[in-house]
């Protein structure tokens, strides 16, 4: 029995041990999987050399939009040393000053194209100096490299404006309701006065008449 | 002679006086010259007590108003999570009674319904003073009144806002309040004028003269000016009741068009227009009880006249009910977070006392008192009114505390419990002033101008005796077809038996 049982615990380990076993490979290729990205990313970022320059222009199309382009490029010999072996993802923020401490509020995120660059469209919410960030990440979410750049925006569009036009009096259509609302507006107030004015101006006729009769 | 025989033969002298300068109207009818000159020519004992009652609420009022700018919005119950509250609930409600009494008289005038002439000054009255007390529960309510006169300035008007709007459609309201009130009063100033004659020349008797001489200007009473005084209240009748609809809508849309749950309603409009009706036709009723009682003029406004407007109140109440019976059916079964929140706050949470009572009090028991034949008669509608006015104002405070109460920033910073709102001695002081008013303006106003319509009931009483003419014989709600029916006693709705005077003065003058 001690025996029996020794053989089975015998087994029992020996299985185990084949099981560990293939579990430790799959780990460690797993492991390698990972750690080559990782690699990949270190490289980027620890070949030192990883850089990122963000750049705010009008947009072409809204006149409100803003176009932020950040350039990633990266010195290395390792892989993905290159911009255009693998996209890199970059993440756009912008400083929220009406809040203490301005905070960063990600408006986006872009991947680097094939010359390295990520793009984002924007539109603010708000007009005057917005300050962007742009953070490349790496697979793991690290920053391998950021830059910051200002833009002055002299309109912007409210962000609970609505898209379509508005029946409000900012819009075509609420200003041409407000207007007409106002010209019948206009239109009651001469009514009224003008019924008064009839009635005493007959009173007036009476009246002449009246004095003129011996 | 004597203090009576001069007297009397100074009647006589500005009753010929008048004849002679209303050119050629209807014939005279001293019974209703007389009741509609009372309260103008007398004052009763009671008026001076009662004045100083009122006025003593309203400076309280006052007092309260001066504390709330000196200490802030705060000692009115106000705070971050109530924000809206008793002073847009006194807002909403003085300004919809005041709709009442305009469109009542509108719609009788228009549907040339004969049995209104002893109502349609009071009515119309009652509008003329209700509008702007409501009017001024803005001040209050914004807080810094400072801020006011940029509603009146186009530089700083703000078109995307619903109170400028607002501010627009009730002042063009009160003019034409104030005109449907004053063209029908017109021939009547012509007719106080000569009835003044008889006073002694007191400086209440010069203001009034002075007044009538304003107001009347070269009124003379020829068929014309009949005609044209006719078309123009006409027209301003028509212009009055798309307003009043349109006036109570806009107020509407400043709860209407924000996005709060509760608030954001498409039945609203229609449903302020609705309830603005039903507790103005009540107020026109309480202020008729009154009028009738305190100036004696049971044999003009009678039982059938309380009966008809109550009928037309418990019709406005029972639209009004299924009104809300259906946004909340909507708002309830729909089950959106904010919306199934607050039904659910008022129906059976924390605002549940108010709302049934609201359903009990101007939903139920007004439509029993109408249809039990007991209770149809004045005290009965008098009471069912009463319910109504106060109900609906209770029906005010849950449709407006409870969304403005609700929590919207759920975040780890904020608890997520509902907001409360306190009353407290200051907004309680402001609406009982607000309600003094009433009756104070009321009273004084009536001291300067005649309560019945004379010139009115006269041509309407002259239509109803041209049978030969093809016109419509009146019913039998004025006094002298009842008084010729009871051999010259004139008996009111309730039985009560007055002597109808007409006859010996008409003669004479004709």
């Amino acid at each position: 029995m001690r025996r029996g049982s020794g053989t089975l615990r015998v087994r029992t380990s020996a299985r185990a041990l084949a099981l560990a076993g293939v579990g430790l490979l799959a780990t460690v290729g797993l492991l390698a999987g990972q750690s080559a990205t990782a690699w990949a990313a270190s490289a980027r970022a620890t070949g030192s050399q990883a850089h990122l320059t963000l750049v705010a222009r009008p947009g072409p199309g809204h006149v409100t939009d803003v176009v932020l382009a950040a350039s990633f490029s990266a010195a290395g010999t390792g892989q993905g040393a290159r911009p255009g072996d693998r996209g890199v993802e970059v993440q756009f923020a912008v400083h929220v000053p009406e809040f203490s401490g301005s905070p960063l509020l990600t408006v986006g995120t872009a991947t680097t194209n094939a010359a390295g660059v990520a793009t984002l469209t924007y539109r603010p919410t708000w007009a005057g100096r917005q300050d962007f960030v742009a953070s490349a990440l790496g697979p793991d979410g690290t920053v391998l490299a950021s830059s910051g750049t200002s833009i002055t925006v002299t309109s912007a569009v409210r962000s609970d404006a609505p898209l379509t036009e508005s029946a409000r009096p900012d819009g075509v259509i609420g200003r041409a309701a407000a207007g007409t609302l106002l010209a019948i507006l206009v239109c009651l107030w001469i009514v009224l006065v003008g019924v008064v004015v009839r009635v005493h101006l007959a009173g007036h006729q009476v009246g002449k008449e009246v004095a003129r009769q011996p | 002679m004597t203090g009576n025989s001069a007297m009397v033969a100074g009647e006589n002298a500005a009753r010929a006086f008048a004849h002679h300068e209303e050119g050629d109207g209807p014939p005279p009818r001293e019974d209703v010259r007389a009741a509609a000159m009372r309260p103008v020519l007398t004052r009763d004992r009671w008026w001076w007590p009662t004045v100083g009652v009122l006025g003593a609420v309203v400076v309280l009022g006052i007092v309260a108003w001066a504390v709330q700018l000196a200490d802030g919005l705060g000692v009115a119950g106000y705070s971050d999570n109530a924000f809206w509250a008793v002073y847009e609930a006194d807002l909403v409600a003085f300004i919809g009674v005041s709709y009442g009494g305009a469109v009542v008289s509108a719609i009788l005038r228009l549907t040339r319904a004969d049995w209104r002439a002893p109502l349609t000054r009071i009515a119309e009255a009652t509008a003329l003073v209700t509008l702007p007390v409501g009017m001024l529960f803005i001040v209050p309510h914004l807080g810094s009144p400072q801020r006011i006169w940029e509603l009146m300035w186009p530089p700083y008007w703000n078109l995307s806002s619903p109170i400028l709007w607002d501010f627009f459609a009730v002042s063009t309201y009160l003019l034409a309040t104030t005109v449907f009130f004053y063209l029908p009063l017109i021939p009547d100033t012509l007719i106080a004028r000569g009835r003044l004659g008889v006073v002694a020349d007191s400086r209440h008797a010069r203001m009034c003269r002075l007044l009538y001489r304003v107001l009347g200007g070269r009124w003379a009473g020829t068929g014309p000016q009949r005609r044209t005084l006719r078309g123009a209240t006409g027209l301003v009748a028509i212009m009055v009741i798309p307003m009043a609809v349109s006036v109570h809508s806009v107020l509407s849309f400043a709860f209407a068009s924000s996005s709060r749950a509760g608030y954001a309603e498409t039945i609203f409009p229609v449903y302020f227009v609705v309830a603005a009706l039903y507790s103005g036709v009540a107020l026109v009723l309480l202020t008729l009880a009154a009028a009738r009682r305190l100036y004696h003029l049971e044999v003009f406004i009678k039982r059938e006249h309380f009966v008809r407007l109550g009928f037309l109140m418990v019709a406005l109440g029972a639209a009004y009910l299924y009104l809300t019976f259906t946004e909340y059916l909507v708002d309830g079964y729909s089950g959106t977070i904010g919306n199934a929140a607050w039904v659910r706050q008022v129906v059976i949470g924390r605002y549940w006392i108010p709302f049934w009572f609201y359903v009990v009090a101007a939903g139920v028991v007004p439509l029993v008192l109408m249809a039990i034949r007991r209770t149809r008669n004045v005290a009965g509608v008098v009471v069912a009114s009463g319910l109504v006015v106060v109900a609906m104002w209770v029906k005010r405070l849950v449709i407006i505390i409870p969304p403005a109460t609700e929590p919207l920033v759920r975040s780890s910073l904020t608890t997520g419990a509902w907001g409360t709102y306190h009353f407290t001695w200051v907004p309680i002081s402001i609406t009982l002033a607000a309600t003094a008013a009433i009756p104070l303006l009321l009273l004084v106003l009536f001291r300067f101008v005649p309560i019945l319509p004379m010139a009115e009931m006269e041509e309407l009483e002259e239509m109803a005796e041209r049978p030969a003419a093809g016109l419509v014989v009146a019913d039998a709600l004025l006094p002298t077809s009842v008084a010729a029916a009871n051999g010259g006693v004139a008996r009111d709705g309730d039985g009560n038996g007055a002597p109808a005077s007409r006859g010996a003065v008409e003669g004479g003058q004709r």
